[in-house]
């Protein structure tokens, strides 16, 4: 291996054993945050009752169970706290330390985010299947777009996580950064599709939905893995996932320059 | 009880205070709560264009149940989060004995030293809710909105009391900074009628984490749909919790041994 890639490689191993290292002190932390998720698993019961005495909206009952098993499976692996971390750090001058290594912080919060998926794989999978098996739900999957579901969800990690990247950089100007947090998650929750299909909505109030970055988080992914997209719609749901992450990206790079411009003026 | 009603009265005054330097927090805050309220209805209308009932409760029925839970999210807000969220770090980083060394219930100091008043709001949007609906039931009949306050003040009791004891675990478990948030698992349930879930979630939310009596019974209670067994179920697990998490809270302070080495 030639030499700046053996180092990005050695830089990668440590930073992963490192934080998982931290993960493992704070293994209950991380249950129960993951078990703090069970809202998916709500809307799913209170949906499906609803579909009880027929099919609501074009949904039998196992077609929301298969759907919001796919939302929770969204919502658990793309999991991100990035915002209260970041903006503190930003706060009380302790970025000052990160900043001395040799390494944008980014790469750091984003090994944490990578081990907190990591330990969820061996508990998030068998749970979802074994609620696909007992609902019924399982025949309601497309078995073949599977590769395309992981695809969407890398595109939908990407997002959410550089969409919180810049907004926990804010905190450079103002120390409400944590407070937009808030709304946004609301706007992500509904948008995304986390509560109830969007499909349930009039359509022009879709159409709008399907421009904001919230679709392409949960609901775009969880309808590949349902078979519900044509190969035009799938495409440019990609696109749109593609457009949008290299928005967040850009957004994340100037706030992070001009954030840091004014970090070295202020002093810690 | 008369000093602890001062020093309750003092408490808030200087809550007040500091969250007076964040006034800014005052605009997101109204902004978050519009929001909270907007997705809320959002759902329910959802629901309603597609089904007539949710586990047997009519629209109005069900706007005042979403009335009573913004009610309690607004007590977890302002009351619980600032207070008992506060626990497990008091605990970790051993400031937990200037809590046991003032003269009063450590208890008490715990649960009610801060209060985040910008987060009441969402009560008043959940009472108006909640007043909504009984308008579109049986009407504001003194004895609906009577037991219907006392049924949320039972409510109140046993929410407080099942975050005290979950937060009291931070004694001997120490790094659990958000325990609090395993409610909220069982919590997100009470906007929706324990009736519109399967049978054995409905048991686990009424015998085992019993948001039924949290929300949805204060919420039958204002629009006529209350049963003498769940009321009374309801005061006595208040009673209950609240008694048992005392005994917790003083077993927990007994095996206190601060953070120093």
């Amino acid at each position: 291996m030639s030499g700046p890639l053996a180092r990005r490689w050695r830089l990668a191993r440590v930073l992963l054993s490192v934080t998982l290292a931290a993960f493992i002190e704070y293994r209950a932390e991380v249950l129960i945050w993951m078990i703090a998720g069970t809202l998916p698993l709500i809307m799913m019961f209170i949906w499906m009752g609803l579909a009880a005495n027929g099919p609501v909206g074009g949904y039998a009952a196992a077609d929301f169970a298969a759907y919001f098993l796919l939302v929770f499976i969204l919502r658990q692996f793309t999991v991100c706290w990035v915002v209260q971390p970041l903006s503190r750090e930003i706060r009380l001058g302790e970025m000052s330390a990160r900043l001395m290594r040799p390494l944008d912080p980014y790469w750091t919060f984003v090994a944490d985010h990578m081990v907190a998926l990591v330990m969820r794989l061996p508990i998030v999978p068998p749970v979802v299947l074994l609620g696909l098996l007992l609902t019924g739900a399982f025949a309601k999957l497309s078995l073949a777009a599977l590769p395309l579901f992981l695809v969407a969800i890398v595109g939908a990690w990407l997002i959410r996580f550089n969409m919180h990247y810049s907004l926990g950089l804010v905190a450079f100007w103002t120390d409400q950064a944590t407070s937009f947090e808030g709304l946004l998650f609301t706007i992500y929750m509904v948008f995304g599709g986390a509560l109830f299909p969007i499909s349930l909505l009039p359509p022009t109030a879709q159409e709008i939905i399907a421009l904001t970055p919230f679709s392409y988080m949960i609901g775009f992914p969880v309808d590949i893995m349902l078979g519900k997209l044509s190969t035009a719609e799938m495409l440019r749901g990609f696109g749109m996932q593609a457009v949008w992450t290299l928005a967040f990206i850009g957004l994340r790079h100037l706030t992070w320059r001009q954030g840091l411009k004014r970090y070295s003026a202020v002093g810690a | 009880m008369r000093r602890y009603l001062t020093l309750l009265r003092i408490f808030v005054a200087n809550s007040l205070q500091l969250e007076l330097e964040y006034r800014a927090n005052l605009l997101i805050d109204f902004v978050s709560s519009l929001l909270g309220f907007a997705s809320g209805l959002v759902v329910i209308y959802a629901m309603f264009s597609n089904a007539r009932a949710i586990g047997g409760w009519s629209l109005p029925e069900a706007i005042a149940l979403f009335g009573v839970f913004m009610i309690f999210e607004a007590f977890i807000e302002v009351f619980l989060y600032p207070n008992l969220g506060k626990l497990p770090d008091y605990v970790r980083t051993g400031n937990m004995d200037f809590m046991l060394l003032k003269p009063l219930s450590s208890q008490f100091l715990v649960s009610f030293r801060y209060f985040n008043v910008w987060r009441a709001p969402d009560a008043i949007v959940g009472s108006a809710l909640l007043g909504y609906g009984m308008l579109q039931t049986g009407g504001l009949a003194p004895v609906s909105i009577g037991l219907a306050a006392i049924m949320l003040l039972a409510g109140a009791v046993t929410t407080y009391a099942i975050w005290c004891m979950l937060t009291t675990t931070a004694f001997w478990w120490v790094r659990v900074s958000n325990v609090m948030e395993l409610f909220n698992a069982f919590f997100v349930a009470g906007r929706f009628p324990v009736t519109a879930f399967p049978t054995w979630v409905r048991v686990i939310l009424t015998f085992i984490v019993p948001i039924a009596f949290i929300t949805t019974v204060p919420a039958s209670a204002a629009v006529g749909r209350l049963d003498w067994p769940m009321a009374l179920g309801s005061l006595a697990i208040a009673a209950g919790f609240l008694l048992l998490s005392h005994l917790f809270w003083r077993r927990a302070v007994a095996s206190y041994t601060s953070a120093s080495s």
